[in-house]
């Protein structure tokens, strides 16, 4: 008998312009022991199924019809008070971030403690015995002694220990993971992945995994459930699913994960849509005539080097004081040196706090490295003694920044964006040939220029990152910073907006730095790569070199630690565009 | 934006009919009555003197035999005067329309004077940081060490130090606006401060550096639309504690003086006859005063939920 | 520790320094004490010899060193109007406007809490909504107002209460201070002005308990707390109580300054004899040396305040005591 059974389980969010039906009715069960994923691109509704399986869905949301059933008892239509007993009790949840999922001001032993007391008869004094003995389970060393710390005490790995630990510690039957590692980087990732299947199985405990990493689904799953826009389209065994996906949304889905083990000229693109809607075709521009060809020659090929970092170093403060001996600082970048050749897509790939993000802003001038310099195209740029950046070099140098909602000033209209960089540096003759322009613009990023007139909140983070480029375009650019530009996206717009960047890239002649956290990502991006660790360049190589020969450590452990899906054969689709 | 380059394909009106800030406005029956109440208020107060019976500070419109009548459902009430008389045979509805005038006047400049310098001076310690953050958070904190009243006393007191009697008079406006107007500044300050803190860290504050765009701009064009939120909430919230502050101030005799009324000399002039049981020369001003101070408080106070569920 | 409480106290010494020197400079520019000590037909040469006398001539940083010292302990300087030293002046009201203070912040702290987490926790519920709109009322008139018409009712039309002074009251500590607390007609006078003041003061610790209580319900390890099957009694107030009281803390702090200023208002509609009545008059008199110790008086206080207030985070928070609240880090 399966432990957990969802019938039919329709969710609906009712907002101020109507009702959004968020899960369409879907049936699943989860065996005891079984770890089930559930993965789905966002606004798949994937999220909430946890919220209302354990009871906790958030007005507006609410259950609109179906039934959950637990254990052979109905529970969606459970008091809240006969719900309190289970959750914890019977279901865990973990939540995606570990650094806001703890309370501040509360020590780890008081959370565990008052959660064991809360579900058993327990003394105080034996629950906190075995909070230690649970501490010591998931791997916190020392457990005695960190028992009494507080949560900011621990690193973000450490704390989603302790979640987990909380999440079990009344030995529930069922524990429900959303995006239990997406906050965290890869070698942590892999580490706490392991650690929660090691504890499903030796605790005989069912587990839902809700995430959108198909890595992730990979490594931990036994079955797969794929959604889409609210219904399950596919349900399997985790191995057949990815290797022969059925459904034309799962084929997709996978199409577009990047592969690690072999660089592809384009991601083969499954356009997926419910209507059946053939994509669309990208205008391919005549560059001798069109704006973007109006800008300084870029001599082309060879190995003339376009920028180059020479020994950069960055101290922040982080602790100011007016007594010298209390001044603390830490250095984000240690002594960098790199260079970047004309029209190759550089490559910095690290964990989060490795400097790479800091490397792309003193190139940009956007930070004053402390010491060292940035010299591109033979000119110091950046460094304590250079000249303020030239208008005609600031116009060469462009970024595309991460975060596809604060990329974009809210209150400014799309066209107003990308007008701005030709009417402030007046590269266009008038308002009216600056406005054709931006429509030509944002037609080439395939946004179509009616966008000009809305707002940024009208688009989708894929389309406000298309806005994003057309703007970096729009100073007619010949250096051009990628910083994640798609780590927030979802797989497949981020398939659609890697190509749209390779394909922009052959056509303009642009120079790429391209930062990433994903090994994958760039192995697809890039020609060169650089790996950083704690602010240092510990390997540079070409990609190829990187990844089938690793020379430094840290990189081979970065690769090991890389989740693998192993890539299907899209050869027995048939819409795969290449 | 005003200068835009892009004609937008629906009109203003249509856009703000549509925006979730008007839906909620119109989801909220106690504001849309307050926002009507405070409206119809303030242009009666505007329109004072077409709308009042006559003009209480025309001393040949006045007549002493008319002194101290109470409102006109009462036993002895003239319906000429529908809120009664004072002392001196003043109408009290009347009294109020001008009244009420002279305190939104002052409440409505102090405030600007406070959102400029407040706007200004936040966008600055929270764009630029450093030095100029630690000079004007300074200033801010000393000024939070002396509470309005305390602020607006003393400078009251120490320009009549300086002027002589004579001239205060003339002034007492224009010191009353610029001692409640100096002493709010810091609200703004402090939420435009840290509001700017964050966008400054936005990606799109990055990429209009990218483009060269110089701080001015950025903070004026780029970061303020961005804040106008709080600032708005704040300015709403500070109209009503600053035409209370006013009323205050002249309840304590060094506001407003008693040729020109405002609604908190009505009441302090009305306190002497309260207790000779003329009450409606001082209930009449303070509850259209409460009034006028409730609405404006239950729009402020909507805003602050619309606009920011999160702002304390 | 050391490293935090020293911060502290640097930005006190500079927001009292600044204080003193706005003071100083109304005492020493604005009120020209030599004016006010002769008569219209002095002398220039008497005047001089006044001013070499009293130290005028000397240089604004003997001077200004020379106000310092004499406010530190206590000296003034003499008041215009009194004619008295305004050190003995403000010692002789002050135990009338703390009674008053304290007495209000209490109940302010006593009342206010609780019904902020109560319409906090029932965002909802009718009566949540009912107290929410009275305190929206409460806070839309103005104190005096509220002073004058409690006076109305209860002194004038029911005749319970005084309307005015502090009652009776009683020498404690040798003198050093008078307290209405001991006798039933002190309890008395200071029921009406108590309530006038902590009733603005009420609604204002309610409406931030709110808030913060509904910020911190919306947390993620609230949601946490929920979902590992807590009680609600220890979700509320075991966890997100606590967290509220950070902010919380910082209001009261600056509310007991606040009240202190306001009670100028409540001490002059209940003729209530404290150091607020005495600003006032002095306002009205200019009295410069009156308006420059209270001035330096109330900044103090503030201070005093806001440094046990930082103090109290410190005890709450246990992310100040490792000083791991630092700038963000940099990916």
């Amino acid at each position: 008998m399966s432990l957990l059974d969802l019938r039919n389980l329709r969710i609906d969010f009712d907002t101020r312009r109507g009702t959004v039906e968020a899960v369409r009715g879907i049936d699943l069960s989860i065996a005891r022991g079984e770890i089930v994923g559930i993965v789905g691109e966002s606004g798949a509704g994937k999220s909430t199924i946890g919220n209302a399986v354990i009871g906790l869905l958030e007005p507006p949301g609410r259950i609109a019809g179906g039934e959950v059933w637990f254990d052979g008892q109905r529970i969606d239509t459970l008091s809240e008070a006969a719900m309190r007993r289970i959750r914890g009790r019977r279901i865990g949840m973990i939540f995606q971030d570990p650094m806001t999922s703890l309370n501040p001001l509360l020590t780890i032993g008081d959370q565990i403690a008052e959660t064991i007391c809360q579900h058993s008869d327990t003394s105080r004094a034996e629950a906190l015995r075995q909070a230690v003995a649970l501490l010591a389970e998931v791997g916190i060393p020392n457990p005695e002694q960190r028992m009494n710390e507080y949560p900011h005490q621990f690193s973000g790995g450490m704390r989603q220990r302790v979640v987990i630990t909380l999440a079990l510690c009344a030995n529930p039957d069922l524990v429900i993971c959303d995006e239990p590692t997406t906050a965290l980087d890869v070698s942590v990732q892999a580490q706490i992945l392991s650690l929660l299947r090691r504890l499903c199985r030796e605790r005989n405990v069912g587990a839902i995994f809700i995430t959108h990493d198909m890595g992730v689904i990979s490594e931990v799953t036994d079955r797969v459930a794929v959604m889409h826009h609210g219904l399950i389209v596919e349900t399997g065994d985790t191995q057949t699913v990815l290797a022969h996906p059925r459904h034309a949304y799962s084929q997709s889905l996978l199409s577009a994960v990047p592969r690690a083990d072999a660089r592809l000229a384009r991601f083969p693109q499954l356009d997926y849509r419910e209507d059946g809607a053939p994509p669309e075709e990208r205008q391919v521009i005549d560059l001798s005539t069109h704006w973007l060809g109006r800008r300084g020659k870029a001599v082309q090929g060879g190995d003339q080097t376009l920028l180059e970092a020479r020994n950069l170093t960055m101290r922040f403060v982080s602790h100011r004081s007016i007594i010298p001996a209390w001044r603390r600082d830490f250095t984000a970048v240690d002594d960098l040196s790199f260079d970047i050749k004309r029209g190759e897509t550089f490559g910095l790939v690290g964990e989060s706090g490795s400097g790479k993000s800091t490397v792309a802003r003193m190139i940009a001038g956007l930070y004053t490295p402390s010491v060292g310099q940035v010299v591109y195209d033979g000119q110091v740029i950046g460094g304590t003694d250079a000249q303020p950046m030239a208008a005609k070099v600031r116009q060469q140098i462009q970024m595309i920044f991460q975060d596809p909602f604060s990329s974009l000033n809210r209150r400014m209209r799309v066209g107003d964006i990308v007008a701005e960089p030709i009417l402030h540096h007046g590269l266009a003759a008038s308002r009216s040939e600056a406005q054709s322009v931006v429509a030509d613009l944002l037609d080439h990023v395939g946004l179509g220029a009616d966008a000009a007139h809305k707002y940024p909140h009208a688009f989708s983070g894929g389309q406000r990152q298309r806005i994003s480029i057309a703007r970096a375009l729009a100073t007619r650019p010949q250096f051009l910073i990628c910083d994640e530009p798609t780590s927030a996206l979802d797989v497949s717009i981020q398939a659609q907006i890697l190509n749209l960047l390779k394909d922009l890239q052959a056509e303009l002649g642009l120079t790429l730095l391209f930062i990433s956290h994903d090994l994958p990502v760039i192995r697809q991006m890039c020609d060169r790569v650089g790996v950083m660790k704690s602010g240092k360049l510990v390997e540079l190589a070409a990609a190829e070199d990187i990844f089938e020969a690793p020379k430094h450590p840290y990189t081979t452990e970065l690769l090991s630690l890389m989740p693998r899906v192993t890539a299907p054969d899209a050869s027995e689709w048939a819409a795969v565009k290449g | 934006m005003r200068n835009s380059v892009f004609a937008p394909p629906v009109t203003r009106w249509q856009r703000i009919r549509q925006s979730d800030l008007m839906l909620s406005f119109l989801e909220s029956p106690v504001t849309v009555i307050a926002a009507v109440g405070a409206l119809l208020m303030i242009f009666a107060a505007l329109g004072a003197g077409v709308i009042a019976f006559h003009d209480p500070y025309d001393m040949a419109s006045i007549d002493i035999f008319d002194s101290n009548l109470p409102p006109a459902w009462v036993e002895g009430g003239d319906a000429r005067y529908p809120l009664g008389t004072d002392a001196v045979g003043r109408g009290i509805f009347s009294t109020i329309l001008y009244g009420s005038r002279m305190s939104i006047f002052i409440g409505v400049t102090s405030v600007a004077l406070s959102l400029v310098i407040g706007v200004t001076a936040g966008l600055i310690a929270g764009y630029r940081g450093g030095f100029m953050d630690a000079v004007i958070m300074r200033i801010a904190e000393v000024q939070l060490a002396l509470p309005t009243i305390l602020v607006a006393l003393l400078i009251s007191g120490i320009l009549r130090a300086i002027a002589p009697p004579s001239t205060m008079d003339k002034v007492a406006i224009l010191v009353l606006i610029l001692s409640i107007g100096l002493s709010n500044w810091v609200q703004f300050a402090r939420a435009v401060r840290a509001s700017t803190m964050v966008e400054r860290s936005q990606e799109y504050v990055l990429a209009a550096r990218l483009i060269g765009i110089g701080p001015l701009t950025i903070m004026f064009r780029h970061i303020l639309p961005n804040v106008m939120g709080p600032i708005m909430v704040i300015a709403t919230l500070n109209l009503s504690g600053a035409i209370l502050t006013e009323a205050t101030l002249s309840f304590l005799g060094v506001g407003v003086p008693p040729t020109q009324p405002s609604l908190g000399t009505l009441i302090n002039g009305g306190t002497d006859y309260l207790f000779s049981g003329s009450w409606w020369i001082t209930i009449f001003p303070g509850a259209a005063l409460a009034l006028l101070v409730l609405t404006v408080n239950l729009v402020g106070d909507w805003l602050r939920d619309a606009l920011n569920p999160t702002l304390g | 520790m050391i490293r935090y409480i020293s911060g502290r106290l640097a930005q006190s010494f500079i927001v009292m320094f600044v204080v003193a020197a706005v003071a100083f400079a109304l005492f020493d520019f604005v009120g020209d004490p030599v004016r006010q000590m002769v008569t219209e037909d002095a002398s220039q040469a008497e005047i001089e010899r006044l001013r070499e006398m009293m130290g005028l001539n000397d240089s604004v940083a003997v001077q200004f060193w020379r106000y310092v010292s004499g406010a530190v302990q206590g000296d003034f300087g003499v008041s215009y109007f009194h004619k008295r030293p305004v050190g003995v002046l403000l010692q002789e009201r002050m135990p009338a406007t703390f009674e008053l203070a304290g007495t209000s912040v209490l109940l302010s702290i006593l009342l206010g809490i609780p019904l902020g987490v109560y319409t906090g926790l029932h965002r909802n519920g009718r009566i949540a909504r009912g107290l929410m709109a009275v305190s929206l009322v409460g806070i839309s008139i103005p104190t005096f107002l509220i002073g004058i018409m409690l006076i109305y009712l209860f002194s004038v039309v029911l005749g319970w209460l005084p309307s005015f002074g502090r009652g009776e009251t009683t020498e404690v500590f040798g003198g050093a201070w008078t307290t209405g607390f001991l006798t039933t007609s002190g309890l008395r006078a200071l029921i009406l002005p108590s309530i006038t003041l902590a009733l603005f003061q009420t609604t204002m610790v309610m409406r931030l308990v709110r808030a913060e209580m509904l910020d911190v319900m919306r947390t993620d390890y609230i949601k946490f707390a929920r979902a590992r099957g807590l009680r609600d009694r220890v979700v509320h107030f075991r966890h997100a109580l606590k967290n509220t009281l950070m902010p919380v803390v910082t209001v009261i702090g600056l509310q007991l300054g606040a009240v202190i200023a306001f009670a100028i208002i409540t001490e002059s509609v209940f003729q209530w004899p404290g150091m607020g009545r005495l600003f006032l008059q002095a306002i009205q008199q200019v009295d410069i040396p009156v308006m420059s110790a209270y001035l330096i008086m109330i900044a103090f206080f503030f201070v005093v305040i806001n440094l046990i207030t930082d103090l109290t985070y410190y005890a709450i928070d246990p992310r100040l005591r490792s000083g791991a609240l630092k700038g963000n880090a940099h990916a």
